[in-house]
């Protein structure tokens, strides 16, 4: 038996890769100066086809290569453009839309990311996108912007402009029933949360660290350094199960529904209770909007709406075999 | 990163599923005193007569040298059975004292301890704390003082599970004179039946009298008893925390999520409902933690301090899970019955083997780098 939810030497390639384009051309500090990330970098290192197969056009890497990456982007609070990208390529292959399919990957067409809101829809990164796609219930479905002459709004996040429009004055260009696709969609939404995660946790050791108060760092009392170790266990055990459930997922086993909906729901907290502490442990520079704390607070709550809230009681329990019949 | 498991490795959970639905007990574990012991002893000789004893310890020693994949379908397999908690009279001599003399013990000490400790023939119980020296273990002052080829034992321990029924302590005192901190300790293994000790059973707030203190009345051992270098304990003790915090944790760990499915059992909640949301959060917890162990049994090299991490998310979710099945039981749960007494039993998860206060210190410091505080 192999169980190793550990990095392998190609994974950490990837990623040395990723972060060198995200450290080099999506550092946080961009987001200052709110304009769209450029998707041609993010299509030209291949990550919008990044598991497709390459007789597909994509780069024939696997579920657990795309989830790191996707953790990466969210560490770098990258557009949710990249993620709506990513899922719908694959919707457009399982639609057969070949050139649309094309297009996306190539960062040619820009897809928004669909928010289901009762009848209507909340659009997250609409500027310049030609279609949008939305997921949830194990099926995803893209929808036409081309015709659509949405205005985009700013959101209570500077860095993330949206729209809003009644759900059915948005033509279809299709809707694909297709549980994995789905399953895959909330794991890069996990995924993505992780990184925020990640990186409101090292923001705030590095500050606990070498902000002083009463002659020393504010990390060295318990009260800071707690909120710090709360920050990584609650970051841990959300990687941990993102792990096993890109895993699981990868193999098709039979509790990936339930693992996906943990490592969502594990990530989901995981974010948002670490952008607050972020915040709280930054006192009063936290609160302003000159630090970065805020922005990763509001992509988590807006990835989160991203994410489905799963009922995680009605999965297959993943430790069915523990279980007497 | 993979998962993947082979023909052999089903065969092998077959048969571990199959020896411990033929063997397990039927009937609950007494809590405390002979008759725990009897019970504990009982079912070790029994795994050890089958080969199912220390299956992850070298072969020379008696066990099977299994790799941690297999330990892990062993343990699953024996918390799917419900198989008695491995937190049991054995748990010091099978998870503390074994694996640190295999670690740091002389070929004698091996000899002798060894073949005992798995076959069921002795227990052990553990001698680190003291009155004044609880979460701030290295300013221990029980002392030995050298006399010849004997240490001269005087002072008192405390919070010693299973004194009252275990042959053997392996036991932290303070060997050199004068020493500061966490130097000048030893660790000896100590014949809890030499003359000079005595034990006082202390009751435990869940009603059972399973941990004592132990006062030490210029007790003899022989030199040849120290485990590790004279005066080098806290090094050794330090390798006995480690055992702790790994391989029998991941027992324990998958118990937890036993526990849950049960719990989840008994509640049938509405879907939607509050306590629906509370059990489905408990059961990601405890497939996070189930990730989180597989990841850090498998992590090459190991990182030192992963254990504490593991061990105060397991404790805490084992206090969540335990204050959930009260809400749920209601009135019942103020009855005798194992639910309550678990629950009560688990306010000293995030005490023993070093408090989650202590823990996030740990978390802090040596996975974070964060500075110390002042005042330790």
């Amino acid at each position: 038996m192999t169980i190793d939810l550990n990095l392998s030497e190609d994974q950490r390639q990837i990623l040395d890769a990723a972060r060198n384009l995200l450290e080099a051309r999506f550092p946080i500090d961009r987001l200052r100066n709110p304009g769209a990330d450029p998707m041609e970098d993010i299509a030209a290192f291949g990550a919008l086809g990044l598991a497709l197969p390459e007789e597909a056009g994509g780069s024939g890497f696997g579920v657990t290569d795309e989830v790191l990456l996707h953790v990466e982007f969210g560490r770098h609070l990258v557009t949710p453009a990249a993620l709506a990208g990513a899922i719908a390529a694959r919707a457009a292959r399982e639609l057969g839309l070949a050139s649309l399919m094309q297009r996306i990957i190539a960062g040619d067409a820009r897809v928004a990311l669909a928010l289901r809101n009762g009848d209507d829809l909340t659009l997250l990164a609409p500027g310049g996108a030609a279609l949008a796609v939305s997921w949830g219930a194990g099926s995803a479905s893209l929808l036409d912007l081309s015709g659509a002459g949405l205005s985009d709004e700013q959101s209570i996040d500077d860095s993330l402009r949206l729209a809003r429009s009644p759900a059915d004055a948005l033509p279809f260009l299709g809707s694909v029933h297709s549980p994995n696709l789905a399953l895959l969609a909330e794991l890069l939404v996990a995924a993505q949360l992780l990184g925020m995660a990640e990186a409101t946790r090292d923001m705030a050791v590095g500050y606990a660290g070498v902000r002083q108060q009463f002659g020393q760092p504010i990390g060295a009392f318990q009260a800071v350094k707690h909120h710090c170790a709360n920050m990584a266990i609650a970051t841990e055990i959300a990687s941990a199960q993102l792990s096993m459930a890109a895993l699981v997922l990868g193999n098709e086993q039979p509790d990936a529904a339930f693992q996906v909906a943990s490592a969502g729901h594990l990530a989901q907290r995981a974010a948002l209770g670490n952008a607050r502490l972020n915040i709280q442990i930054h006192g009063g520079f936290g609160f302003s909007a000159e630090c970065d704390a805020h922005l990763f607070l509001k992509r988590a709550h807006a990835f989160r709406l991203a994410g489905t809230r799963a009922d995680l009681l009605a999965h297959t329990a993943p430790l069915t075999h523990l279980t007497r019949s | 990163m993979q998962l993947d498991l082979t023909e052999a490795d089903l065969a092998f959970r077959r048969s571990a599923r199959e020896w411990l639905a033929a063997n397990t007990p039927g009937e609950p574990a007494p809590h405390d005193g002979i008759a725990a012991r009897e019970f504990a002893l009982d079912w070790l000789r029994r795994r050890h007569a089958a080969g199912w004893a220390g299956i992850g310890w070298p072969e020379a020693y008696g066990g099977r040298e299994l790799p941690p994949e297999r330990l892990v379908i062993w343990y699953e397999e024996y918390a799917r059975a419900r198989a008695p908690s491995l937190l049991d009279p054995t748990f010091v001599s099978l998870n503390h004292a074994g694996p640190t003399l295999i670690a740091c013990g002389t070929p004698e000490q091996k000899a002798f301890h060894l073949p005992r400790i798995l076959s069921g023939a002795v227990l052990w119980c553990q001698g680190f704390s003291e009155p004044e020296s609880g979460s701030d273990l290295a300013s221990l002052r029980t002392s030995a003082a050298v006399d010849g080829d004997e240490l001269v034992i005087n002072g008192q321990k405390i919070w010693s599970s299973y004194a009252d029924i275990a042959e053997y302590q392996e036991l932290l005192v303070r060997s050199e004179p004068g020493s500061q901190r966490h130097r000048g300790l030893s660790w000896v293994i100590c014949d809890m039946r030499s003359p000079g000790i005595t034990v006082r059973p202390i009751r435990n707030m869940a009603g059972e009298t399973h941990f004592a203190e132990v006062f030490y009345d210029n007790v003899r051992v022989p030199l040849s008893n120290v485990v590790g270098a004279l005066h080098d304990g806290w090094n050794v003790a330090m390798t006995t925390l480690g055992f702790e915090r790994k391989t029998a944790a991941m027992g324990l760990q998958l118990a937890l999520s036993v526990k849950i499915e049960e719990l989840i059992a008994l509640a049938r909640p509405r879907p939607g409902s509050a306590l629906a949301e509370r059990l489905g959060d408990l059961r990601a917890q405890a497939a996070g933690l189930r990730a989180l162990t597989w990841r850090t049994q498998f992590r090459a090299p190991a990182t030192a301090f992963d254990g504490s991490l593991v061990r105060l998310v397991f404790a805490e979710l084992s206090q969540q899970i335990h204050r959930a099945a009260m809400d749920i039981l209601g009135p019942d749960m103020l009855a005798h019955g194992p639910w309550s007494h678990a629950y009560l039993e688990a306010y000293s998860e995030t005490i023993a083997g070093g408090t989650a206060e202590i823990q996030r210190n740990i978390i802090g410091e040596r996975i974070l780098g964060l500075p110390r505080g002042g005042a330790r």
